[in-house]
């Protein structure tokens, strides 16, 4: 009896076959009819073609189908053996991709050079190498915003994110910066100095320069800031002199911040110092003009000091000794996410000659005496927030006392400058790399100016206390926009005195002669005036053009007051009646960044500036407690170029203008309180250059020219003459080479246009006073020759177990050239003689760092 | 005292603090004829009360030399505050730079000049007078003594000397302008040349002294000392005084006369905001036509009622031959001048 089929076979289990890639590429699509054999279990037992469709697909079929697993076919109700015929349908389909492919090449900047040996690293645990070539591939990420770390142990650490989404591949390349290694395999700091014409967010137009090459420029003394001097854009100092001048504005048009917080000066009296430790300097930016929204308040430009993270690893620390001063600077941990770090300086020259000599040297030389401190705690939570509580204070003094028979030869000043701050800061960078940052800051300043010459005092004091207040908010807000959102409040409240002529001390564009004794028509006053402001500012950096386009505008909002306890000079008992004025308007700035190709960048800037009078001006007696605010713009454009793998060149031209800055009142009959009024104007235009050496086998340099003109206007009806600081040609070439066996020379060449001075055309008997004035040509129309010194500084390093000590020797003008600095005139006026500055002297000194 | 090179250096290169070259201050030595003081009578001028001043000029020149007259102007042009000097450059450019400018006066070595009304608006305390819908002026700056002064020029050909009168403009506080008294010119008590030996010479005016070649002598100024305390019939009218206080005892000030040394008077102390005492600070300038002193001026503190004779010192070394004319000249720091001169006849 033939058996009967009672239950047909089921297909439990289907194997997908392999679609033939030859097929699918093809786009081809088949069926195949197979003949399968189930065994009573439901195995397939044998797969025979019945209809073929090539053998590709026959192929793919047949492995697909010794796979299936049935439910065995019933005959008579028990299971039993069965063939069957299958037709398998091969049907291309549209994949639904659920990874990503991220892949590029990894080269080095500045140059271009392809990296091999670089491990990119996802947050996921997943790593690649560059191979020889800089590439590298991750062919199946899953997407999403995926952590990038790329390391090798000779680069800067670069730490990035991308976006990956599903079926798209992202081609990306990363340039990142080599850290120079020294043959003895020292640390290095990662300090840098940064000049940034104008500062961008993303992509500043900079140049860095490290920490250690910074302390191995000739003429420095080893302190870093010194380094800013040498940069374009920066007129030389007179000798003796503290003050910076940038692109021929007012030193104090120029404002200089250390971790945000805004202090009068950067360098002590007699300009070889600076105010902050060496050790604890992180960045210095120079931003001579064209800088962005998040500051104002200055129509020069920016210095902004930043000091470093306090070590966390152990303690360091260093002792510094010369003939002018010692230093101590220490730092470490001190617990569980806790650090510190601490420095103080304080000069000894006075204690030195006093004891290397047995005259009254300073009655001759003013002899500053100095002293600094800066302390820092930090609690870290996590590697991306910190709280922290900084101080710095710094003093000078100088004092001079020339005792004479004759009463209109004794001289006598003193001047003094002291300031503290102490600031609190908090900074978080959110897991999507946005930034916050909160800084509160107060301080206080005293200045105080005492001297007498020619029978005339004269005095002047003003203390300052200051609040402020900066926040910030960075965020990438789209993936080629990131906006830069804050808050810049200042105020300070200042108690001025001040008795003497109306021409002591000097203003910029005086009309007089070096030595020539104040007028001794004096007045006294006494006043307090408040200046703040509480600016708001945005600032958005769009990337174009696969970012080789930034454009960043930015915007400000600075309303200015300023409150003045009198209106008028004290007359009797009247009571004061005050004054107050306030000014808001809206500065625009802009910056583009264009980069031509990965050697080439262009780059220019925009912005409109203004700048609250000095509390100095508010005098009703010597000033004008209703001077308004100064308003500036700057306009700059330029490049920069990567010749070859070391070598770079800058350039930027520039124009600034200025009005409304305070002058004297030209008029014979002024009106009360308006000795100074809001007349004056100023540009200045030029061009700087930069022609750099990076590091590389030892040796690196720079060449920094600067061809530049400052103008200013006293009144609107006179034409404009030489700004006192005007210096046409400003030439710097340095270079700095490691010898080897831890010997490093340097040397640096400084040329300068002298200052301009007003001539001294006749002299005249005030028989009252019985001394000469002068007769004076037009102002400004005569120039000190021109300024060139060779410095040279060999120092020599010694490894002391993990410490070590360098010995420096740093030997200025070395061809002892008599460099003008001013011109001095005999008390008749009838001889004029140059006063020069420094002769050919080594200056020895030690430093040793653990 | 010079230092020494070492620490100059050491100095210099530390701080980059400059090397102030020393220059030899001749301006004591005539060469030329030269307008060395300029006096005015009465030192000081008081508002509606006193017309006119009378100009005297010292001019020296070495004997034998041809002494230009002397030309006069008064500058009646306000100074700007941008000006730092004592005077408008207008004024001091040349001897008639126009009549708005400077009021020509004449020439001679003494001349009368009329005081303008408006001195103390132009050059004092009183405010210009303000242009229609604006504030008065500022007034001008008074000088360490409190003092106003009017610019006259003495010109010998081209070359200016500045001169001046104090003037006595009331200020608005009334002690101030009770007790202030008109300046006096001072007066040298004597004059006398002191040898090694300690052999004091008088040196009247127009004498002359015998000197060996190269001899070395200290020449000693003095005036009269002024009372620290107000006396009646003292013959001085002092700031505590006035025509009530000394009726029927010697009423020093029915005809006001000052002390003609280094006085005491009332200054108004603007930071104080009130009326406060000094004494004038007298200094002495030094002129020779050959020989040398040691210091151009000496003297120039304040003489606080002092004890003894004050005066100042100064050393004169004689030329090795011929004839020398010398000049001492005393000045107080309110403006007041006297002066005196005589010879030396070097023989060995």
């Amino acid at each position: 009896m033939k058996p009967r089929l009672t239950k047909a076979p089921k297909l439990v289990t289907f194997v997908e076959a392999e679609y033939p890639e030859s097929e699918k590429s093809a786009g081809k699509t088949a069926a195949v009819v197979l003949q399968i054999g189930i065994s009573a279990t439901g195995s397939v037992s044998d797969v025979a073609v019945v209809e073929s469709a090539g053998p590709a697909f026959d192929a793919a079929a047949i492995d697909a189908a010794k796979r299936f697993v049935f439910e065995p076919a019933e005959l008579n109700g028990k299971p039993g053996p069965i063939r069957i015929n299958y037709r398998y349908q091969f049907v291309l389909k549209e994949a639904v991709p659920t990874t990503a492919i991220l892949t590029g090449v990894v080269r080095s900047r500045p140059g271009g050079e392809p990296l091999a040996g670089v491990t990119l690293a996802l947050d996921d645990g997943t790593q690649v190498v560059t191979d020889a070539e800089g590439r590298f591939t991750f062919p199946e990420l899953a997407p999403g915003r995926r952590r990038l770390l790329i390391s090798r142990a000779d680069l800067k650490g670069l730490q990035t994110e991308e976006e990956l989404v599903a079926g798209q591949k992202l081609d990306a390349t990363y340039e990142i910066e080599l850290l120079p290694v020294a043959d003895d395999g020292e640390e290095h700091d990662d300090l840098e100095i940064v000049i940034v014409m104008p500062k961008l967010v993303k992509q500043t137009v900079s140049t860095k320069i490290e920490a250690d090459e910074g302390r191995r420029v000739a003429g420095t003394q080893g302190d870093v800031l010194k380094i800013v001097e040498n940069l374009p854009g920066v007129a030389r100092a007179t000798a003796g002199s503290s003050a910076i001048v940038v692109w021929g504005a007012a030193p104090e048009d120029t404002r200089v911040y250390v971790d945000g917080m805004r202090v009068p000066l950067l360098y002590h009296y007699g300009g070889l110092r600076s105010v902050v430790h060496t050790d604890l300097v992180q960045s210095v930016e120079l931003i001579p003009g064209g800088y962005g929204a998040a500051y104002g308040r200055g129509l020069g430009g920016l210095v902004v000091v930043a000091t470093r993270d306090p070590a966390t690893d152990r303690l360091h620390g260093s002792v510094q000794l010369d003939v002018m001063d010692a230093s101590v600077a220490l730092q470490g941990p001190i617990g569980k996410g806790w650090s510190f770090e601490a420095a103080a300086r304080r000069s000894h020259l006075d204690w030195v000659l006093d004891t290397a000599t047995t005259e009254e040297v300073d009655e001759f030389y003013p002899i500053p005496q100095y002293y600094d401190a800066q302390a820092r705690v930090r609690k870290n939570f996590g590697e991306k927030e910190f709280v922290e509580l900084t101080g710095l204070l710094s003093s000078d003094e100088v004092a001079r006392v020339v005792d004479s028979n004759d009463p209109k030869a004794r001289k006598r000043e003193t001047r003094k400058l002291r300031f503290q701050r102490a600031g609190f800061r908090y900074k978080t960078t959110t897991n999507e790399g946005s930034i916050v940052e909160v800084l509160p800051w107060f301080g206080a300043n005293q200045q105080s100016l005492e001297a007498s010459f020619g029978g005339v005092d004269t005095h002047l004091t003003l203390e300052s206390l200051l609040f402020g207040f900066r926040a910030n908010f960075s965020s990438k807000v789209s993936d080629t926009v990131v906006a830069n959102l804050g808050l810049d409040l200042e105020a300070a409240r200042t108690n001025g005195q001040r008795t003497g002529s109306v021409g002591s001390p000097p203003r910029e564009g005086d009309g007089r002669a070096f030595g020539q004794p104040p007028s001794d028509q004096t007045n006294t006053d006494e006043w307090r005036a408040v200046i703040g402001s509480a600016a708001p500012f945005a600032e958005l950096d769009i990337g174009l053009l696969s970012d080789s386009l930034h454009i960043v505008p930015g915007l400000r909002f600075d309303p200015l007051f300023v409150s003045i306890d009198r209106r008028v000079p004290r007359e009797g008992d009247s009571p004061g009646v005050g004054a107050y004025s306030a000014d808001m308007a809206l500065e625009p700035r802009l910056a583009v960044r264009y980069a031509l190709s990965r050697r080439a960048r262009l780059k220019a800037a925009y912005g409109e500036y203004r700048q609250p009078p000095v509390a100095d001006d508010l005098s009703p007696a010597f000033g004008n407690p209703l001077l308004g605010v100064s308003e500036g713009r700057h306009v700059l454009g330029g490049g920069d170029f990567d010749l070859t793998r070391t070598f770079s060149v800058e350039t930027t031209a520039f124009y600034t203008e200025s009005t409304g800055l305070a002058a004297r009142n030209p008029i014979p009959s002024p009106l009360i309180a308006e000795a100074l009024v809001g007349i004056g104007a100023g540009r200045s235009y030029g061009a700087q250059f930069l022609v750099r050496r990076n590091l590389a086998d030892g040796l690196f340099g720079w060449v920094a020219y600067t061809l530049l003109r400052s103008e200013r206007q006293d009144e609107p009806s006179k034409p404009y003459r030489l700004f006192d600081f005007d210096q046409t040609h400003v030439l710097t070439a340095l270079a700095a080479y490691q010898l080897g066996l831890g010997f490093d020379v340097s040397a640096r060449v400084r040329y300068a246009t002298g200052f301009p001075r007003t001539p001294v055309t006749g002299a005249y008997l005030d028989s009252r006073r019985s001394i000469f004035e002068p007769v004076l040509g037009p102002k400004n129309s005569e120039r000190i020759p021109a300024f060139v010194q060779l410095d040279v500084r060999v120092a020599k390093r010694f490894t002391l177990g993990k410490s070590e000590l360098e010995l420096y020797l740093d030997v200025q003008n070395v061809t002892n050239r008599d460099n003008p600095e001013e011109i001095a005139y005999s008390p008749d006026y009838s001889e004029k003689r140059y006063v020069t500055g420094l002769p050919i002297l080594p200056v020895f000194g030690a430093s040793w760092r653990f | 005292m010079r230092a020494s090179p070492f620490a100059c250096a050491l100095v210099v290169v530390a701080f980059g603090t400059g090397c102030v070259p020393e220059f030899d201050d001749d301006t004591s030595r005539v060469a030329a004829p030269r307008v060395l003081a300029i006096r005015a009578d009465p030192a000081e001028v008081r508002e509606r009360l006193d017309k006119t001043a009378t100009f005297t000029a010292l001019v020296a020149a070495p004997d034998g030399s041809a002494t230009p007259e002397v030309f006069w102007s008064l500058c009646i042009d306000r100074k700007p505050l941008s000006e730092l000097g004592p005077v408008s450059p207008k004024c001091i450019a040349s001897p008639e730079p126009g009549p708005s400018i400077a009021e020509p006066l004449g020439t001679g070595t003494s001349i009368e000049a009329t005081i303008p009304e408006t001195a103390c608006q132009l050059f004092g305390p009183q405010r210009p007078d303000p242009k229609p819908g604006e504030p008065s002026g500022r007034p001008v700056d008074p000088d360490p003594t409190g003092g106003y002064y009017q610019p006259v020029m003495a010109w010998l050909g081209t070359t200016a000397v500045l001169g001046s009168v104090r003037l006595g403009c009331p200020l608005r506080d009334i002690e101030f302008n009770q007790r202030y008294r008109q300046n006096e010119n001072p007066a040298l008590d004597a004059l006398e040349a002191v040898r090694g030996d300690g052999t004091a010479l008088p040196l009247d005016d127009g004498g002359s002294l015998d000197l060996s070649p190269g001899e070395r002598v200290t020449v000693r100024t003095t005036w009269p000392l002024c009372p620290a305390v107000d006396e009646c019939g003292d013959g001085i009218c002092g700031p505590d005084e006035d025509q009530t206080t000394c009726q029927g005892t010697g009423d020093d000030c029915a005809a006001p006369r000052g002390c003609t040394g280094a006085e005491r008077y009332v200054f108004f102390d603007a930071l104080a905001q009130s009326t406060s005492e000094r004494w004038e600070a007298l200094t002495v300038s030094y002129y020779a036509t050959d020989g040398s002193f040691d210091n151009p001026r000496t003297g120039g503190t304040a003489t606080a009622g002092a004890e003894g004779q004050p005066g100042t010192n100064n050393g004169y070394v004689a030329p090795s031959a011929g004839t020398a004319a010398l000049w001492v000249i005393v000045r107080d720091d309110r403006g007041g001048t006297a002066w005196r001169s005589f010879n030396v006849n070097v023989s060995p």
